[in-house]
């Protein structure tokens, strides 16, 4: 019995160099991405993290930063006398943006935090934006952490691979393209990613639904509020508009209102806006750039009727 | 409790522990240890079951108590069909009550008459058609008097809900299982060595090639009105390769885990895609169930004596019973009725036990002949499966009327992709390793058994990094628990 535990103690060992091994062997030299199904987050592969994380270490004293969303362009901000940085990554759920605040709080000071809390993302067990972190964020224990709770096989094998790059002092060297054909996208600084005015995502309503809330999900939002609270800064939650026909068939649109309303100041675009698939938007809750600048445009006038950065 | 879950990880070791270091002079204590970890782990997924499975213990424990004390025959009899009314009565209300009431109501409303009755929500208890049969061969066996009745009530608890094989099989004998719970086990480091072996290549089998088929096949079979009969014909291919590595993988881990414990469970499964002919097909797929059903059904009914007549009925019913101990569907009754239909000339020809020895047996590759018969009996198996995978016999017609098209010969573009393609890569990787395999209990039991030892656990680690990289990442259950 002591013989066989000793093998397989030294088997697992072994097993583990083995293992990581043989993963950055095959995710340098399989030049086939069909076979590297776990290993699907690379750097640079989606989002434009990597740009925006190297972006936020030049910056200091916002006035504004926002959370959780794509949809808001600081150019338009800029040309109304505010700065801002847009800390939204690729499906980013409040896990990942509690982990990015921890991180950037401190460093960008912002005034006010703006959180954009489409409720399809509480939702979600956040497991693409980790996968994301891991491969493009900064390599913070709390990056690892995360990556450890998850709990899936996909974040293992990406924080394995972000080691491996990490130590060869290849993420710092690496220069992510601004402009990605591909995805139809084009970084632009301060941390927003502008779509391509002719992508449309094929989608069609499908009835009516219900949001719910993942517990997991909506403690970490709450802590991001005690957080702020704590620190003094405003706090404000904005539901960006989707397909308003999208958005009427969702059956408890008043209770999540409310839930967010118990929370703090929050307001829901969908009252206020009413914009449409393939118009304004590319998807039924993705904006395009003419319907992010009605957003945004609405949001600047709502922050200074609230006299949020007197 | 699933094998592919967080929570058997931890589970196994504190189990093992336990067993190894805390209860090993005590055999009692051993086999308790057994019956609560046996509990746990079927509980995990739903407690109030257990009253089941404990009710169903209660009953075949006094009932063999009693036929060991009883000699007149219409008494013996009684018992016996005391435990046999319980066991299939349970099985019957969870498993066929619905069923029945439908298809009852079904057939008087096409002699134009309308039956009230409404269908009970039931929630099906996961593995009730394994332990029921479990127990029932202990009953059969003690009943014929092949088996002395246990005194021991621990024992026997343990054997009717052993947890690796408690909720999809091996379907095990008494005969065989039970006398392993009255002897003291020592650990078998080689035993031990050959299971962690078996639960690994278990874990390669159902998470690799049957997640990742599965995904295609669903596809497929969920939109099959879609579809023209090259890519239907695709799908119930990857079904083919599905159900063998969810269901031979199941049965890997639970044969696997045994041996970590000292146990021997039979064998399940034995390389079947390799088949000659029909009859060799069924000796080799869910051993422990088609020979539960030769030795309890087709051999009590006579076999293949008798008459012609006799004969055909036989093999008609020990397959459509075996396609009805399935599931509650039209559709698996038309899977064991096909399968009656392939078997029957084998039978009536004599050629049902022409293929007993394992195919290429001192070559590595076939012979033409073998590969046509090998091709022959793997194309009619596939074409089975559809009948198995479809939700209702419409399903299952109008899948069978799109691969009998013209289109069958045309290129499956509709599902071409390199995610398709990776996981045929995953398949033919599969099969190789199989066939290499194929003289073994299981397909990497001797792998590379005459290198060194770094050779052998590199290729183990490399089997690991291809579950990590290839897996599918949600947990996905085992087809056979809805059994």
């Amino acid at each position: 019995m002591d013989h066989f535990l000793r093998r397989l103690i030294l088997f697992f060992l072994c097993g583990i160099v083995g293992y990581c091994t043989i993963l950055i062997l095959w995710s340098n030299l399989i030049p086939f991405d069909a076979l590297k199904k776990n290993l699907n987050y690379k750097m640079g592969s989606y989002g434009h993290l990597h740009t925006r994380i190297n972006e936020l270490d030049t910056l200091s004293d916002i006035d504004i930063l926002v959370l959780g969303s794509s949809h808001v362009d600081p150019r338009i901000f800029q040309k109304e006398g505010l700065t801002m940085f847009n800390l939204g990554s690729s499906n980013q759920t409040p896990k990942q943006a509690l982990g990015l605040l921890e991180l950037y709080l401190m460093k960008t000071k912002p005034e006010l935090v703006v959180y954009e809390v489409y409720p399809g993302i509480f939702q979600q067990d956040g497991l693409e934006a980790t996968l994301d972190l891991v491969a493009n964020g900064p390599m913070k224990l709390d990056v690892v952490e995360m990556a450890l709770k998850s709990g899936n096989v996909k974040a293992y094998n990406a924080l394995i691979n972000r080691f491996f790059i990490q130590s060869l002092g290849k993420y710092h060297n690496f220069n992510e393209p601004l402009r990605k054909p591909k995805d139809y996208d084009t970084y632009i600084s301060g941390g927003y990613v502008q779509k391509d005015d002719d992508y449309l995502r094929d989608q069609s309503l499908n009835g009516q639904y219900a949001w719910y809330f993942r517990d997991d999900q909506w403690e970490d939002f709450l802590e991001i509020r005690s957080i702020l609270n704590e620190e003094n800064i405003d706090f404000l939650m904005v539901q960006s508009p989707i397909d308003s026909a999208y958005f009427q068939n969702g059956t408890n649109n008043s209770e999540v209102d409310s839930r967010f309303d118990e929370v703090g100041n929050y307001i829901n675009f969908n009252r206020i806006l009413t914009l449409h698939y393939k118009e304004d938007l590319y998807d039924l809750h993705h904006l395009k750039q003419s319907g992010v600048e009605k957003f945004n445009m609405k949001l600047i006038q709502l922050i200074r009727e609230k006299g949020y950065l007197d | 409790m699933l094998f592919n879950s967080l929570d058997f990880a931890i589970f196994l070791p504190i189990v093992f522990i336990l067993y190894w270091f805390v209860f090993k002079k005590s055999l009692k204590l051993q086999n308790a240890l057994i019956v609560i970890a046996s509990y746990v782990f079927y509980g995990w997924w739903d407690w109030r079951f257990l009253s089941l499975i404990l009710f169903s213990t209660l009953v075949d424990f006094v009932v063999g108590r009693s036929l060991g004390k009883e000699d007149r025959a219409n008494k013996r009899k009684v018992l016996l069909w005391l435990s046999i009314i319980v066991n299939l009565g349970f099985l019957g209300f969870f498993k066929y009550f619905n069923f029945f009431l439908e298809s009852f109501q079904d057939a008087f409303s096409l002699l134009g008459m309308d039956i009230e009755g409404r269908a009970l929500s039931i929630v099906l208890p996961v593995g009730i058609s394994f332990y029921t049969f479990q127990t029932m061969s202990y009953t059969i066996d003690v009943y014929k008097r092949k088996l002395e009745p246990t005194k021991d009530f621990i024992a026997f608890a343990a054997f009717v809900s052993f947890f690796p094989q408690l909720v999809a099989g091996p379907i095990e004998r008494a005969t065989h299982l039970l006398p392993q719970f009255y002897t003291h086990r020592q650990f078998n480091y080689a035993l031990a060595v050959n299971g962690c072996r078996q639960i690994l290549w278990g874990f390669f089998k159902k998470l690799v090639i049957a997640d990742n088929c599965a995904e295609f096949a669903n596809q497929i079979f969920n939109n099959s009105e879609a579809y023209g009969g090259s890519t239907l014909f695709l799908g119930a291919l990857f079904f083919t390769f599905q159900i063998y590595g969810d269901f031979s993988g199941y049965s890997d881990i639970a044969i696997g885990t045994s041996r970590l414990f000292g146990f021997d469970l039979m064998k399940n499964f034995a390389f079947p895609y390799f088949s000659r002919d029909i009859a060799e097909f069924w000796r080799r797929w869910h051993i422990s169930l088609s020979t539960w059903f030769r030795d309890y059904v087709y051999i009590p009914l006579g076999g293949s004596r008798g008459s012609r007549w006799k004969q055909i009925r036989n093999v008609f019913i020990i397959f459509i019973v075996s396609g009805f101990w399935h599931g509650a569907n039209w559709t698996f009754i038309l899977w064991g009725a096909l399968n009656a239909f392939y078997f029957l000339p084998l039978l009536l020809l004599n050629f049902n036990r022409s293929n007993l020895g394992i195919v290429a047996q001192n070559r590595f590759f076939p012979s033409l002949k073998e590969l046509i018969q090998i091709g022959i009996t793997f194309v009619f198996t596939v074409l089975a499966w559809v009948a198995f995978r479809a939700e209702t016999m419409a399903h299952a017609g109008q899948i069978y009327a799109g691969i009998f098209d013209k289109s069958l010969l045309s290129i499956p573009r509709e599902v071409l992709s390199s995610k398709l393609l990776m996981c045929i890569v995953l398949v033919l990787f599969f099969v190789l390793m199989e066939w290499i395999g194929r003289r073994r209990e299981f397909a990497i039991e001797y792998l590379f058994e005459s290198y060194p030892r770094w050779v052998r656990w590199s290729s183990y680690v490399f089997l690991l990094f291809l579950i990590g990289m290839f897996m599918q990442t949600n947990e996905t259950p085992f087809i056979y628990f809805q059994f």
